[in-house]
């Protein structure tokens, strides 16, 4: 985790997306912002930088690798875990059975994806807030 | 705020004590149960048919350290599944701890400042955090 490293979004709904990034620009993080509309290209993503990224934003059900299914590839994978990436749902799914799954796999948290923007901006600066505060682990 | 005890594990009388206050002082009405060691934590966790809302621990303790406990917590299938959101808050803050934090899958990891204020800043942070959260507790 980098506190100045880029927020990781995984989304493959546009509207969502929108409005994903105007509520980050208007709460003015620093930190880029980087989406992706499916599990895998988010890996490919992962796999491919040098850079820390602060923390990981993920839908569930998405196409090709599921939230559930990246976390899983994030967790085996060495490399990805010494960058210590808080790993989050964000999701409209939360059924029981998918945030019993979630917190089985210890998440870092879960979260609704609101409809309205103002409930979206609590959201990210509650998520924001937390992890800015949390101790990070220095050089990488 | 989401229901379910506070599991707060802590080795100092005097911190415990100052988180009781903190709590308190934050309008927070959830029960708490303090343990001054992992042993007895686990022993409550493993037999209670409890939900607890949250587990702080502190990371340097005698016999067990909270590094320790959050393993023998990941590594039991059943207090797995119990899927308590588990954060560390500790005066040591270490770049080892901290990465074999991450490793453990720890949801949180804070320094614990000296200052009785600060600790309820802390404090604040992360109850806004787990109860804005999904939890099993309220889903």
């Amino acid at each position: 985790m980098n506190r100045e490293g880029p927020v990781i979004v995984i989304e493959d709904d546009l509207d969502d997306k929108e409005m994903l990034e105007e509520v980050f620009l208007k709460l003015g993080y620093p930190n880029p912002l980087l989406f992706f509309s499916d599990g895998q290209a988010a890996l490919d993503y992962l796999n491919s930088t040098d850079s820390v990224p602060f923390l990981i934003l993920s839908d569930i059900n998405m196409p090709r690798l599921d939230g559930f299914a990246l976390r899983d590839k994030i967790k085996m994978d060495e490399k990805l875990q010494l960058k210590c990436i808080p790993y989050l749902f964000f999701s409209t799914a939360s059924s029981q059975k998918a945030v019993i799954e979630a917190y089985s796999m210890s998440v870092q948290g879960f979260f609704v994806k609101q409809n309205s923007m103002a409930e979206i901006e609590k959201t990210v600066s509650v998520i924001m807030e937390y992890w800015m505060r949390c101790v990070a682990p220095k050089n990488f | 705020m989401t229901q379910g005890p506070i599991v707060i594990i802590e080795d100092d009388k005097d911190d415990q004590e100052v988180y009781a206050e903190c709590i308190r002082e934050l309008g927070i009405e959830n029960e708490i149960h303090f343990f001054d060691g992992g042993e007895k934590a686990l022993d409550y966790l493993s037999t209670t048919e409890e939900q607890p809302f949250l587990i702080i621990s502190d990371v340097n303790m005698p016999c067990m350290t909270g590094l320790d406990l959050k393993k023998r917590i990941q590594d039991d299938p059943y207090l797995r599944a119990k899927g308590i959101p588990f954060v560390f808050i500790s005066t040591s803050s270490n770049n080892v701890s901290v990465r074999h934090a991450h490793a453990l899958s720890v949801q949180g990891y804070f320094e614990k400042p000296s200052s009785m204020g600060a600790v309820r800043e802390i404090l604040q942070t992360v109850f806004t955090y787990w109860s804005l959260c999904k939890h099993i507790n309220n889903t």
